[in-house]
């Protein structure tokens, strides 16, 4: 059987009818002609119909305009809307626009999106992406009752409910019940065991889960007295594209942010090659481990992929989990500003007039702003005991000056406990002569290095608390 | 003749006259590549047969009322990919249309199991089998082989109605065809009885 026969029965089975013909045809096209030509409301709706296809065409036209031009910003948006609409190639193009500008995780939706349709091109691109080394992630077996996370390294667990989410997916859902108590059940079991310190809700509110979304609020608020945080990433409708391409924003704003729990839920998700559906998986985040894209895919809705969730959870910018960097000096020094300074012909009566005013251990000694050595408050003292508490007035501090301890901006704060006790204060040195800061022996006590905390930066928009609840809700609707 | 029952002004019939001899070059035109077209829809782009009809005459009035005279300077195989385009570019937005309101994949189209040879419907039963053969194709893949196998346009025709390029064109074919071979030596046997 070859190509050649299976196209004739194609043909036989798939045209017209036979025993329509040509003449019938042309009277039935002449008859609704007539019909048209006496009905203003169709004449209307079929001039509607013409300006639609025009207005793709030209859409079409301009966003490939734009791209011969290389005007990426024109062509951005329009290749949106083309692609959105299915048009030529525009998935394809638009998904290497993304690509270019550095927006990989949209691309990959874009290139997915390509060979749906068919461009075996896209598979390439793909492949390529899937091969990049992944940071942090890697999967690790499924996490045991409880999630006592072993303390040298912090486990993310992600529960799938599926469409049937009330159901059975991932052992966390329980049978029959509803999935607002999932959910809950979820959130007590990750709460005490492992400090995680809260429930994401990954949705797509035109879904069903929406509604089963909006009973778990009340009930998180009516029964539970802890904190839930939640979030739904997803807002517009699951077909339309945007439903994708903010998927993809929001979870690299949900990547940055941590998060005890994932909950997505998806109609079906399954391995990157597709092979196998999952219901539970969770992140290793410990450095070193040998390490794997993961990606979900969401079956249901037009065959869009949230292929990149788990490259963005994976690529890593769980910054609060991520394990504590030693706290470098540029972490707790003092801009120039706040520190006050002397020349090398300040007096010595002015240079402990200064100290005590500011209260500092020792001040830099500078010369056309590149600092020339420090001179400190235990070496003012003795100068001035051993002149019997009257230092001549043409004596400056340019002779009891010592050499500044001066360290790059990256040197680990451990390296220069020794030298901050002897000196007083250290110099931080930039890319030219200028200091860059200062540390004293205050500062380093006083200032907690960021980067050590593991409590997540304030978001930029503070979230929504559900009133009596505590529960704080994230974006719901943006 | 006017259908409204006046009598009609000499310059209104003059009018009138090449309006008729317009219709009757449209009737011809919707004549020859109707079938092409409604197989393209239905094969080619998955589309219901039911929307088919309309997808046809919606847009071949939409030629008549708006776009006949520009069509009609084409060449004959461009003048049919001109209306082929628009088919399939409504055929495109009243799916996006669709897929907002349904949730699409419809599990019973694809438990249509194979008739029996014997069976009365077998023919309505062989019919959408073959559309589960095609539907495996991706969109682009299928409709690249109808156009250029079932409906005979030209590799730059199929560009054109596609919008995309002839090297996209031959890419697409090449794939699909691949695959069916694949889905035929798969199925093959199902299909000797009525080939043959």
């Amino acid at each position: 059987l070859s190509i050649e026969d299976l196209q004739s029965a194609l043909a036989r089975i798939l045209t017209d009818p036979p025993g329509t013909a040509d003449e019938k045809l042309r009277e039935e096209f002449l008859q609704a002609c007539r019909l048209v030509d006496h009905d203003p409301r169709e004449q209307r709706r079929l001039d509607d119909i013409a300006d639609l296809l025009d207005a793709d065409e030209t859409l079409y036209a301009q966003a490939l305009d734009a791209v011969s031009r290389g005007d990426k910003h024109a062509a951005e948006p329009l290749l949106r809307q083309c692609a959105e609409a299915g048009a030529g190639e525009a998935a394809w193009l638009l998904a290497q626009l993304l690509e270019d500008i550095g927006n990989a995780s949209e691309a990959m939706i874009w290139y997915q999106r390509a060979l749906d349709d068919g461009d075996v091109r896209a598979a390439e691109k793909l492949a390529a992406f899937g091969a990049q080394p992944c940071q942090y992630a890697s999967i690790v077996d499924k996490p045991q009752k409880g999630l006592a996370a072993p303390a040298d390294r912090c486990t993310f667990p992600i529960l799938v409910v599926g469409r049937d989410g009330l159901g059975g997916v991932g052992h966390l859902s329980i049978p029959g019940r509803r999935l607002d108590h999932a959910l809950i059940s979820a959130a007590e079991l990750a709460e005490p065991t492992s400090g995680i310190d809260g429930l994401w809700v990954i949705t797509d509110p035109g879904s069903d889960h929406h509604a089963s979304l909006d009973d778990m609020w009340h009930a998180v608020g009516e029964d539970r007295a802890y904190a839930v945080q939640c979030k739904t990433l997803l807002t517009s409708r699951s077909r339309a594209q945007k439903w994708v391409s903010s998927r993809a924003l929001d979870l690299e704003a949900l990547a940055r942010t941590p998060a005890g729990w994932l909950v997505v839920l998806a109609d079906s998700c399954y391995t990157a090659d597709k092979s196998r559906a999952l219901d539970w998986h969770s992140f290793d985040y410990a450095a070193g481990k040998p390490r794997e894209v993961y990606w979900f895919a969401c079956g249901d809705y037009d065959r869009l992929y949230p292929a990149n969730l788990g490259r963005v959870v994976g690529a890593g910018q769980w910054n609060a989990r991520r394990p504590v960097r030693e706290p470098i000096v540029a972490d707790v020094m003092l801009p120039p500003s706040e520190v006050p300074v002397c020349l090398p012909d300040t007096t010595l009566m002015e240079a402990l007039e200064w100290v005590v005013q500011s209260g500092a251990q020792a001040l830099p000694v500078c010369e056309l702003s590149r600092v020339v050595g420090v001179v400190t408050l235990a070496d003012l003292a003795r100068h001035i005991s051993d002149h019997l508490g009257v230092p001549s007035a043409a004596e400056t501090v340019k002779a009891l000056m010592r050499p500044a301890t001066i360290v790059p901006a990256d040197t680990p704060l451990s390296a220069i406990a020794q030298a901050i006790a002897d000196d007083g204060i250290i110099v931080i040195s930039g890319s030219d002569d200028r200091p860059v800061g200062y540390l004293t022996a205050e500062s380093v006590l006083t200032q907690t290095p960021a980067g050590t905390s593991t409590r997540p930066a304030t978001p930029d928009h503070p979230p929504l608390l559900i009133p009596g609840t505590g529960a704080v809700l994230l974006n719901r609707d943006r | 003749v006017t259908g409204h029952g006046h009598p009609a002004a000499p310059a209104d019939l003059a009018l009138l006259s090449a309006a008729q001899a317009a219709d009757g070059e449209i009737a011809l035109f919707y004549a020859e590549h109707r079938s092409r077209l409604r197989g393209f829809l239905v094969g080619g782009c998955g589309c219901p047969e039911a929307d088919a009809e309309d997808i046809i005459q919606d847009t071949i009035m939409v030629i008549r009322q708006r776009y006949w005279p520009k069509v009609r300077a084409l060449p004959k195989p461009a003048a049919a990919a001109y209306w082929f385009r628009a088919a399939e570019r409504r055929y495109h937005k009243l799916c996006r249309r669709r897929a907002g309101r349904l949730i699409d994949g419809d599990p019973s189209e694809r438990l249509v199991g194979i008739a029996h040879p014997g069976d009365q419907f077998a023919a309505v039963d062989r019919r959408e089998a073959l559309k589960d053969m095609l539907r495996e194709l991706p969109r682009r893949q299928r409709q690249v082989l109808w156009l250029r196998l079932m409906a005979d346009f030209s590799e730059a025709d199929t560009a054109e109605i596609l919008c995309i390029s002839v090297g996209s064109v031959k890419k697409h074919l090449n794939h699909a065809k691949e695959r069916m071979q694949e889905l035929l030596r798969k199925d093959g046997a199902t299909w000797e009885a009525e080939v043959r």
